[in-house]
């Protein structure tokens, strides 16, 4: 995938309805169900056996920078539209985009203790932020920070349009967050959560391989 | 990640000590006194309105949240986790919204009364005092509830981040708020149903054994303030102490529902009951007013001697002999015969 460089506004390029994110080829991103036999808690794999894990199963997923900072663009179809957490068994919809942040990080297990991942994770109660998430391994992410990254959500026709952004460089020590550099390649998994499904935490559909960005100089 | 609490090697591993309670219900008046000491202690918080960690119902019913006994959750009998039912927020029962403006500061007093602002449908008691059975053999008795601090908590198993923990010194069940991200798979889990959910912070909740307490020497706030002194607290493994002694020794002290798996650390002295009436107001001694299949399937089969075992000892104190059953349950010296190891007073307690 091209993270096309356009000479837009921080604010366009967080925006979905913006005229850039039209003019950019959007990716279509296979999605599998995250694998019962992975989930941390054996109360988890029991209580799910037979049931569908992972209900959106194709993304279209797009990504401009613009020397400053880079955003993506996520649309997928959903025809429920869970806003927010109302009762003790609604669930809201989310989307996180997987980063490793060293080494050959494994997508399949989050990462691990010497290799962790940095997820950018966007939730529809919360729909204006994505938080910033550091995994070395199932179970164990951790936020660090909710300001670095932006988030904006439409929900039109039955679709998810969502965009993340961030600058490319943050501050955030080298093992909290992934650096973006023009003209390198870096490695993204992407997730989403179908809240009307009952899908939160490892219960989510999943890219089970790495895809790359480069940065377009 | 700690061990304490789940299965290894075939083995619950379980911590160095226990701490648990003895709660005998023929001295429940269903006062709710424990259930507002711990709510003006520890949930008075933003989004706890609706949260009572510890709860008093009334049996037979539907119980907090309304319908627990049937949602499922716990273990099977080979260790295998159990799929349990969420219990909704209109389940646990909400806390309502009552008009005290439109009564106290509307000049509205003398046309209406204070009333919830929405007619409610349930609520946290909604079946207090109902009971079972026709007049004049109706039944009920009180059974208040906690978390159960379980040797194998399926609330604990169940997280998949680790945020519930097990204490190696006292087997107090906590849930980590840092780690906690409010995905509930907790609130399934756990057979007896006394997590709540905090909407405000997105996580899950629950009783806490008053641990800050503890530490200062100071019992459960629940079973300090109980009036009906019925809230034995102390370590399980202690021959001198009340817990022991009801549940051990004597054997008469049950927990509730062991089939759920989890091995509770709140234990019952089940509910003796006057006899039945006959068609004449005779008394009929040929069955219980309890359906002792009833209180089975609470208690499980022992509940049978443990009556037997109440009604002889009762009996030995009823013709001017001695119990020591009897003068334990009855608790004469206040605090130290029911919760020994923390008899301070809070209000003599100095913080730092």
């Amino acid at each position: 995938m091209l993270a096309k460089k356009l000479d837009i506004s921080a604010r366009d390029l967080g925006d979905p309805g913006a005229s850039a994110w039209r003019r950019v080829k959007a990716e279509p991103v296979e999605l599998a169900g995250a694998p019962l036999g992975m989930q941390p808690s054996a109360y988890i794999s029991v209580s799910r056996a037979g049931k569908t894990v992972g209900r959106v199963n194709r993304l279209q997923v797009s990504s401009i920078h613009n020397g400053r900072e880079i955003g993506f663009h996520l649309e997928w179809e959903d025809p429920t539209h869970n806003l927010e957490v109302n009762d003790t068994n609604t669930f809201p919809d989310g989307a996180a985009l997987l980063f490793p942040i060293k080494g050959d990080a494994p997508l399949i297990t989050m990462g691990t203790e010497s290799q962790p991942v940095n997820a950018w994770h966007w939730r529809a109660d919360r729909p204006d932020r994505a938080r910033n998430n550091v995994a070395a391994g199932l179970g164990t992410t951790r936020v660090t920070d909710e300001d670095t990254i932006h988030a904006s959500a439409v929900w039109l026709n039955d679709r998810w349009h969502v965009v993340f952004t961030r600058a490319l460089k943050v501050p955030a020590g080298r093992d909290e967050a992934v650096q973006f550099s023009v003209g390198d390649e870096v490695r993204v998994a992407f997730a989403v959560w179908e809240g009307a499904n009952g899908e939160r935490a490892g219960l989510k559909a999943f890219s089970p391989t790495w895809h790359s960005v480069r940065l377009e100089t | 990640m700690s061990q304490i609490g789940r299965v290894k090697d075939g083995q619950v591993v379980r911590p160095k000590r226990q701490l648990a309670m003895v709660f005998d219900l023929n001295k429940c008046l269903g006062c709710h006194t424990c259930a507002i000491a711990c709510k003006t202690l520890w949930t008075r918080e933003e989004g706890m309105d609706s949260m009572w960690w510890t709860v008093v119902n009334t049996l037979p019913g539907q119980g907090t949240p309304r319908g627990w006994e049937e949602s499922g959750g716990g273990f099977e009998q080979d260790g295998r986790p159990r799929s349990g039912r969420m219990p909704s927020k209109e389940d646990f029962g909400e806390a309502w919204e009552f008009n005290y403006d439109e009564v106290f500061h509307a000049g509205q007093g003398q046309k209406t009364h204070l009333k919830p602002k929405e007619k409610p449908k349930w609520g946290p008691n909604w079946d207090e005092d109902q009971g079972a059975g026709e007049y004049p053999n109706s039944y009920y008795f009180y059974m208040p509830r906690i978390c159960n601090h379980c040797t194998h908590p399926a609330c604990l198993e169940a997280c998949p981040r680790s945020a519930i923990y097990k204490r190696e010194e006292d087997g107090i069940v906590l849930i980590n708020e840092d780690r906690c991200k409010g995905y509930r798979f907790c609130m399934e889990a756990c057979p007896y149903k006394r997590i709540y959910f905090n909407f405000a912070r997105d996580i899950s909740q629950k009783c806490i054994f008053c641990f800050p307490r503890l530490e200062k020497g100071v019992a459960p706030a629940c079973a300090r303030q109980c009036p009906g002194r019925l809230r034995f607290v102390g370590y399980l493994d202690d021959p001198e102490g009340p817990i022991y002694k009801l549940a051990k020794q004597w054997k008469v002290a049950l927990p509730l529902h062991s089939e759920y798996g989890t091995h509770p650390n709140v234990y019952y002295v089940p509910p003796l009951a006057p006899p039945r009436l006959g068609p004449t107001g005779n008394v009929d001694d040929s069955k219980p007013r309890i359906p002792i299949e009833y209180l089975r399937g609470l208690f499980g089969e022992r509940v049978d001697e443990v009556l037997k075992t109440l009604e002889s000892e009762m009996a030995k104190r009823r013709r001017g002999e001695k119990s020591e059953l009897m003068d334990l349950l009855i608790v004469y010296r206040w605090p130290e015969n029911i919760f020994p190891d923390f008899p301070e007073d809070p209000a003599k307690i100095t913080q730092g």
